[in-house]
């Protein structure tokens, strides 16, 4: 028993350190891209020395991390606290029987739980293991990362009250609810998720982060559980961070590097301004909570349409959420979990700019 | 368990464990059951809380000493306050946790392994549930690379001088025209006092036509830009407004003739007095100030911007 457990282990680390290497190759890489960026653009400027161009590009980094900073941090408080003071019995009995009406409530599930797309995996597995159906779960997955008050607050302030905000919502409520829908068609657990995932004998070895195993030691005082939120909260600032400060540097590396009419030949074509904002998010994978002031990097030179779809897909679908899907779901089903949304909110966002709303 | 389960563990465990890989050259899980040795995370346990630290009151000494209105609207002040009371308390909390590892000592190490004992029968996996048995006992690890990536916004904010954005990053970075309208009736103050987006909203808006303008006196404030193609004996003023924070900020220009104004190097800031007038740029009209007076000492305005949301009339 003992060396199963020792095998099981070191498996689990050696994916872990994989999936943490690879996390930290995708950093590496983009910062890569950056440094290229950054070296052709002195090459291509010799009107700007280096000390302007530098002032630029550290004036609209500070910009966009002074803005997202507070929601960075309070997403991961939020976080921290659910993690230590809610279990998920609480949860699994606010789901109606009725598989429709569970999508709907799974897709409005996040208001009352703000997750980061980061921190609703495990949930949902969690959710999963005590028999929540596949259908709502996946309505969460794809609904929570934005259905939540941080990230209104937060595009709220990004970019006032306006159609981005309404149209974020909106968009998100119907692909996920539609995603959420078809999977109720599909779905049998044997075939969408993971063996190991829907069975209560897993739990021993695949309790996660946010376990109510925590909540539910009362020895510990609510001081001690709340320093300990915040310990938790300050982790995931470390790890959700990191993805927020490249994308900061990519973003301000292009505002300033690159010129203008590039970034406007992009940002004007009605498909391929969506398809770059969808590779972009997709790349960047930000924190849904921090990504709308991303956005407003590109709001000058990007239709409006093509900004919906980075806030909407990139909550969605990116490189660590689908890293994340790969624990819980076989892998066909993780390719319909991208697909699935990509299409969608292409679809949705190529309709807008066609029509010229926003 | 049967045996198609034991093959796949699940990999979400990856954000809980890896918190703690112990990717050390020492080796893995043959040293500590629960896979993760003091030694290596002790700096980082130490530097965590820290940089947060710093983080905050870097952020405190933007909001006290001015410096952040470089970089975002005033309607936003309130974030970076957040911002910084959120960090100092996050960061707070790790250093008290940081205090009682060191204070607790040999009696919790000691505790420590018995509770790993203790798991390593009913094996835990969470990482969460073993720190928190052995509370004391804290050795959450992160890649290191993320602790190096927090330190950049501290780094740019440290070593590159605060500044606003100026003539440089305005090259060939003017707004479309599209962007200066809006307005449906003419601002209520007087024309004299004017600031740039003042004066392009209401020539672009189209509430007057071209010849109201012809004529008017006007004072604006801007700073000298560089512009290729720019006729003899005229020179362009420009100004950054901001809406939200820098990276949504846009350019505006304003052509202005006479009084040397074109001998000034970039970047000076300038105010300029005398009256409108419309001239034909390719094809389009556009708004020239003809000077009567050029004052190129006055300096960096404060603000620098023009915000569009916070004070659209100010900053002249």
């Amino acid at each position: 028993m003992a060396q199963r457990t020792e095998r099981i282990r070191k498996s689990e680390l050696h994916e872990a350190q994989a999936g943490s290497s690879l996390a930290s190759m995708f950093l590496l890489g983009a910062l890569a891209l950056a440094a290229v960026i950054i070296f052709f653009a002195f090459a291509g400027n010799p009107g700007n020395d280096a000390a302007s161009l530098l002032n630029s590009f550290s004036v609209r980094f500070l910009s966009i991390f002074i803005e997202a900073a507070p929601f960075l941090l309070l997403g991961t408080i939020v976080s921290g606290l659910i993690s230590t003071f809610v279990s998920e019995e609480q949860i699994t009995r606010l789901i109606p029987r009725n598989p429709f009406q569970g999508v709907v409530v799974g897709t409005f599930l996040g208001i009352a739980f703000p997750v980061c797309e980061c921190g609703v995996v495990p949930v949902v597995r969690q959710l999963y293991n005590k028999g929540l159906p596949i259908s709502v779960g996946v309505a969460f997955l794809m609904a929570a990362p934005v259905m939540n008050p941080i990230v209104f607050f937060a595009t709220l302030t990004a970019f006032g009250f306006g159609p981005v905000l309404v149209g974020r919502f909106v968009i998100t409520a119907i692909v996920a609810a539609a995603i959420g829908f078809i999977f109720a068609f599909i779905a049998r657990r044997s075939t969408v998720l993971l063996p190991g995932i829907s069975s209560r004998t897993a739990d021993i070895v695949l309790q996660p982060a946010n376990t109510g195993g925590v909540a539910e030691d009362l020895r510990l005082s609510v001081w001690a559980r709340l320093g300990h939120s915040l310990s938790v909260a300050g982790d995931e600032f470390y790890d959700m961070g990191r993805f927020l400060i490249v994308g900061c540097i990519l973003a301000s590396a292009l505002q300033t590097l690159v010129s203008q009419d590039s970034l406007l030949a992009l940002g004007q074509g009605p498909l391929l301004s969506v398809i770059t904002m969808q590779g972009l998010a997709f790349v960047l994978s930000v924190c849904s909570t921090v990504d709308a002031f991303l956005a407003l990097a590109f709001a000058t030179t990007f239709t409006t349409g093509s900004i919906l779809a980075f806030l909407t897909f990139g909550p969605m679908v990116d490189i660590k959420s689908t890293l994340m899907f790969l624990g819980v779901f076989r892998r066909r089903i993780v390719v319909l979990l991208i697909l699935l949304p990509f299409l969608m909110t292409m679809f949705t966002s190529l309709l807008l700019n066609l029509l010229n709303i926003g | 368990m049967s045996n198609t389960q034991r093959q796949r563990p699940s990999k979400v465990i990856i954000r809980n464990v890896e918190r703690h890989p112990p990717a050390t050259p020492s080796g893995l899980s043959d040293q500590e059951p629960g896979g993760h040795t003091t030694r290596y995370s002790g700096l980082q346990t130490a530097l965590k809380p820290l940089l947060l630290l710093a983080l905050g009151i870097y952020f405190a000494y933007m909001v006290i000493g001015g410096s952040l209105q470089n970089y975002i609207s005033p309607q936003h002040n309130w974030l970076a306050v957040l911002a910084s009371t959120l960090f100092l308390l996050v960061g707070l909390a790790g250093v008290l946790h940081l205090f009682r590892t060191l204070v607790g000592g040999t009696s919790s190490e000691q505790r420590d392994s018995a509770h790993q004992e203790a798991n390593k029968a009913h094996h835990h996996e969470s990482q969460e549930q073993l720190e928190y048995h052995g509370y004391h006992g804290h050795h959450h690890r992160i890649p290191w690379t993320a602790l190096l990536i927090a330190t950049v916004p501290l780094l740019l904010g440290l070593l590159v001088p605060s500044r606003p954005l100026g003539a440089a990053a305005l090259q060939g970075r003017a707004a479309p025209v599209e962007f200066v309208r809006g307005y449906t009736s003419l601002p209520k103050n007087d024309p004299s006092e004017w600031n740039m987006l003042q004066w392009q909203r209401a020539f672009n808006s189209g509430v007057q036509p071209s010849g109201w303008f012809e004529g008017q006196k006007a004072s604006v404030v801007g700073f000298i830009v560089d512009v290729p193609g720019t006729p003899a004996g005229h020179f362009v003023m420009g100004r950054w407004v901001m809406r939200h924070c820098a990276a949504d900020a846009y350019g505006l220009g304003l052509l202005a003739s006479g009084q040397g104004g074109d001998m000034l190097p970039t970047e000076t800031w300038v105010r300029v007095k005398g009256s409108m007038g419309v001239i034909n740029l390719g094809g389009e009209d556009a708004l020239v100030l003809r000077a009567e007076s050029v004052d190129s000492t006055i300096g960096q305005p404060d603000p620098a911007y023009i915000f569009q949301f916070w004070n659209p009339e100010g900053s002249n």
